[in-house]
């Protein structure tokens, strides 16, 4: 995992790393853990963590296991465990996750919904909308 | 059977003394066999293409890594299931442009002889560039490159930087991915992928120090293997 105090994150634990001189288009797939400093446009998806520098900008939509976010995103953010927001960061999107942690200064523009639970409701609200529907 | 396959630019006398050496040692070690001298009317795939149809067991390329990279390549073109039984052997004529032999544990011309009659096999997995072949790295410099991985996305760096791909050659490595670095300053990017597709319309793309390839090139792990003399030393 990414620790918290480290702000470079760790390459040498990281399978995809995108330097600040670095722009990607697409969708990144990945079992392990990522680092971006540059630019992405496109989707993010990945098993391990993500850790997003504060110079980065992103334009995507982010899944993974747990994110620590420095700069900005333009994109809905779902993070199975933990989120930490650095106070250096941007974000206007929807966040969900299980645990959180946001430092003073970042600026969010979204929506929060948090725990497990939520996710397990959505999808049973999700369904009985299905049925009520064959229903009628 | 031994083959020597002297590249032209041994032809212009300046290696004439260290070659005889080595001949000299080669013939004490019981190492002599055929020697094939590369020129305008000998072609290096056409030597090699013969030398494997007639049984060789071990080719010898005599040279730099320009000559090591090339008949990598050769051999792995080849169309026949004899090449599978070939051994590649290394005698680096020149001290600076041998990272090869260097990397396979051979220091020297003297240490060359040594390692060909210790016969310590190692096999290799080669990496595929459009038609061709390499072991160790590919680079080129990123201005004007657009990269194309696993179909998925594409990197376009924005400032200029160094690229490199780098191949896991042992066999062993569970790791059936390429990696490729993006080098600018300090800063480093790194991609693993199983292809990538690159254009550079500006610069080629240098295969293990040696080979340059145009692009658009299409990179990816091949099933091609090939089987080097190794000295104990070697940096793999």
């Amino acid at each position: 995992m990414f620790k918290q105090e480290n702000k470079g994150g760790n390459n040498k634990e990281a399978e995809t790393v995108i330097g600040p001189s670095v722009m990607v288009k697409g969708n990144l797939n990945s079992s392990g853990n990522i680092i971006i400093e540059g630019i992405l446009k496109g989707g993010i998806k990945t098993a391990g963590e993500v850790y997003v520098g504060d110079k980065a900008q992103i334009t995507a939509n982010v899944e993974a296991k747990t994110a620590r976010i420095g700069g900005e995103i333009r994109g809905n953010l779902n993070i199975e465990e933990f989120l930490h927001i650095s106070s250096t960061a941007k974000i206007f999107g929807d966040i969900n996750c299980a645990s959180l942690a946001v430092e003073q200064g970042a600026i969010i523009n979204g929506t929060f919904s948090m725990g497990k639970e939520f996710k397990a409701e959505k999808v049973e609200e999700k369904e009985e909308s299905e049925i009520e529907q064959k229903l009628k | 059977m031994y083959v020597y396959i002297y590249d032209e630019f041994i032809n212009k006398g300046r290696h004439d003394k260290a070659l005889y050496k080595v001949e000299k040692r080669l013939t004490d070690l019981g190492l002599n066999g055929k020697t094939i001298r590369l020129g305008t009317t000998k072609n290096l795939k056409s030597a090699i293409d013969d030398e494997i149809r007639q049984g060789a067991k071990t080719i010898v390329a005599v040279g730099n890594d320009q000559t090591v990279a090339q008949v990598i390549n050769v051999i792995a073109n080849n169309q026949s299931d004899e090449k599978y039984r070939l051994c590649l052997g290394i005698i680096p004529l020149e001290e600076k442009e041998n990272h090869l032999a260097k990397i396979m544990g051979i220091k020297n011309l003297n240490d060359a002889c040594e390692v060909l009659l210790g016969r310590r096999l190692e096999t290799f997995k080669l990496a595929a560039i459009n038609n061709d072949f390499f072991l160790f790295n590919a680079k080129t410099e990123t201005n004007n490159t657009i990269i194309e991985i696993d179909k998925s996305f594409i990197i376009q760096p924005t400032k200029t930087a160094y690229l490199e791909i780098n191949n896991s050659p042992k066999l062993e490595n569970p790791k059936k991915l390429l990696t490729l670095k993006i080098k600018e300053g300090d800063a480093e990017s790194s991609f693993s992928f199983q292809e990538m597709l690159l254009v550079n319309k500006d610069v080629p793309i240098i295969t293990d120090e040696a080979l340059p390839v145009k692009t658009p090139v299409k990179i990816f792990l091949s099933d091609e293997t090939i089987k080097i003399i190794v000295g104990k030393d070697r940096k793999i």
